[in-house]
Order: C-alpha cells, then structure tokens, then sequence
C-alpha cells in the first residue's frame, strides 16, 4: 500500500502482534521503536507516514513521545495513533490536546485497526 | 563540663536517639496511618483488577482453544480434502492416457465403436470427484486457517494488558514494602542497618533510584470509569 508505518511499543510481543494485524490489513512497509527515543532517531533518518504508538513506556511516556513529535516541524504532520490498555476520559482528553490522531483500546482486531488508519488517511 | 552536666548532655544525646520518644513516634504514627489509609484505599482495586486479569486470561485461553479445535477440525478436513484429489490421480492419469491413445488410434475406426468407447472412458472420468470444488472448498478452508492463526495472535494481547497489570500490583506491593522499611528505619534509627535484610535495604534504594519515570499504580489501574472505544470515537469525532 506504499505506507511505511513506525509501530512504537516496548513490549516486543505487542510490537508483534500489531505487526501481524497491519500484515494483515495489507500494510508491509513497517518500522519497529522500542521506545519514544528510539522512534524519534527514527523519525529522523526513515521518511516515516504513519506512527503507531503505545501510551505506557518507560522513560518517555507515549503522550510524552506524541509532544515531542508534534513539537518538531519536519514531523509534526504525521499522523499518530495510540493504543493503549487504558481508556480513561482524562487520558483521551490529554491525547485530543497533544493531536493525537486517534486512539484504541486493547484488545483491538486487525480490522478495527485497519478501520482507524483507513480514517485517520481519510482525514489528514 | 561537670560530671552532672555531662550526664545530662549524655541523657539528652541517649534520648534523641531513642525511638519510642513521644516527639519521634507521632510522625511515625502518622506515616503508618497514611500508610494504611493509602493501602486501604488502593487494595480493593487492586484484587478488583487481578480478579479482572484472571476472569480476562481464563476467557482468552477459552476462546484460543475454541479456535484451536476448529482449526484442527479444519486442517483434518482439508487433509480429507487432499487424500480425495491424491488417491483419485492415478485413476485419473490412466483415463486421460486411455482417452489420449484412443484418440491417437482412431485413424480408420468406425465412429460407432469409437464414440461409444470414448463416452464411456469421459463418464468415467467425470464420475470422478470433481476437482475444482474441491480445491475451492480447499482454498476456503485455508482462508478460514489464516483467520483463526489471525484471532490467536490478537488474542495474545492479553499479555501484555496482564504485564502491565502486573506492573501496577507489583508497584503498590513495593511501595507498602518501602513505605514499611522507612517506618523501620526511623523506628531502629542507627541500628536500622542490622535489624533490616539487606534485600530489603537494596530494594528500597533501587526503588528510589528508579522512582522518576516508573508507571505508577494509577497509572495502569485508574480509579476513575473506563470509556469504550465507542465512546472514544465519539470524543475524537467531536473534536
């Protein structure tokens, strides 16, 4: 689909599983992060289209990496979506406010991931 | 100095140093009646939460083992599916070279004993399982392996919501065992270093040290209500 996408977890399990659903919604062009400082060094020398990030990592926090993304202008057009095992209004208040793209709920299906990009692509 | 004043001064030091003194134990006091308020109020939802994770992880393992069976009643099924096509290619080989050689043969044949031959050898061979509904009941049942392998993956995110569950017990956990050994310390005062375990005495140093930037209980484990991914869609369509 010509979409190259950063998935940022530092679960390599998580990194695996949301592999295989976008493998599955027929995205191949993927990038892994372990963390937020992972995925900005990232960010910095892959021409990156998509970002999938997970809310809670050590050291930089998802909301946290989501800031520095959009805080930095060569970036800070890409749209981001986030996962996470938590949804609680405040968080998802937080995310709205840090331009967060979009935001899912784990367990998710390959098909509601795919449904998310598909929207978020739509509306950028 | 006198011998008195000495002594007083010595008794004063001995009292500072003495645990049970009224001044030194009321702080104390209520460092544990925080200590316990806090628990108190985070314990309940924390079992409120493992006894989510289990309920959570015995549902999981229920439904890949759902998928489990119906894949391997799938996969007996396309081996069927298989024996059928292979045990019917020999048969099949023999009657399209019998149909070929017929052919090859028939310069000078009458079409009467021709024809009635070459029927009987096509009905024959069209009595055969017909291939192509197999090999298409064959893709389906690949599709439908691809989609269960799809489903025990994504059932697999039980783990890491159960990691990080995980992670907010085991934060509260060593928070009451550092709060407890501050508690200890400032009972025992310099004597601390023989009565606490060393364990103990590391871990509580390594949990300071690693304090800034750890996932907090409230962090994974929040008190307040949980949207769906409905409700979030309405949030984010609102914007």
């Amino acid at each position: 689909m010509g979409l190259k996408i950063l998935v940022v977890d530092d679960s390599a399990t998580m990194r695996r599983i949301v592999l295989n659903a976008l493998r599955e919604g027929g995205y191949t062009d993927i990038i892994e992060a372990s963390d937020g400082k992972d995925a900005l060094e990232k960010l910095m020398t892959d021409k990156i289209d998509f970002i999938i990030t997970d809310w809670n990592m050590p050291n930089m926090s998802g909301l946290e990496f989501v800031r520095a993304v959009r805080s930095e202008t060569d970036i800070q057009h890409i749209p981001i979506l986030m996962v996470t095992t938590r949804g609680v209004k405040q968080d998802i208040v937080e995310a709205l406010q840090a331009r967060v793209n979009n935001f899912i709920i784990k367990p998710f299906t390959p098909e509601v991931l795919k449904d998310k990009i598909e929207q978020i692509l739509r509306n950028a | 100095m006198n011998e008195h004043e000495h002594m007083d001064e010595s008794e004063r030091v001995n009292n500072q140093k003495t645990p049970f003194d009224f001044h030194n134990l009321l702080p104390i006091i209520e460092d544990i009646m925080l200590m316990v308020h806090e628990s108190l109020k985070k314990i309940p939802h924390v079992t409120s939460n493992l006894n989510k994770v289990t309920e959570r992880y015995e549902r999981v393992t229920a439904e890949i083992l759902g998928v489990v069976d119906r894949l391997n009643e799938n996969i007996d099924l396309f081996l069927g599916e298989l024996l059928i096509i292979s045990d019917s290619l020999p048969r099949r080989k023999e009657l399209q070279d019998e149909i070929h050689n017929t052919l090859m043969d028939s310069a000078g044949v009458d079409a009467t004993t021709l024809l009635p031959r070459l029927q009987s050898l096509w009905q024959e061979y069209k009595s055969l399982h017909p291939i192509d509904e197999i090999i298409q009941s064959m893709l389906k049942r690949i599709e439908s392996l691809q989609g269960d392998s799809t489903s025990i993956t994504m059932s697999l995110q039980v783990q890491d919501i159960t990691a990080q569950h995980m992670e907010a017990i085991n934060h509260l956990i060593e928070s009451v065992h550092n709060r407890l050994t501050l508690i200890l310390q400032k009972f025992y005062g310099a004597e601390f270093q023989s009565v606490i375990p060393d364990s103990s005495r590391k871990k509580l140093s390594d949990y300071i040290a690693r304090q800034s930037g750890k996932v907090t209980t409230h962090d994974v484990l929040p008190e307040s209500e949980i949207e769906s991914q409905n409700e979030i869609d309405r949030m984010f369509k609102e914007k």
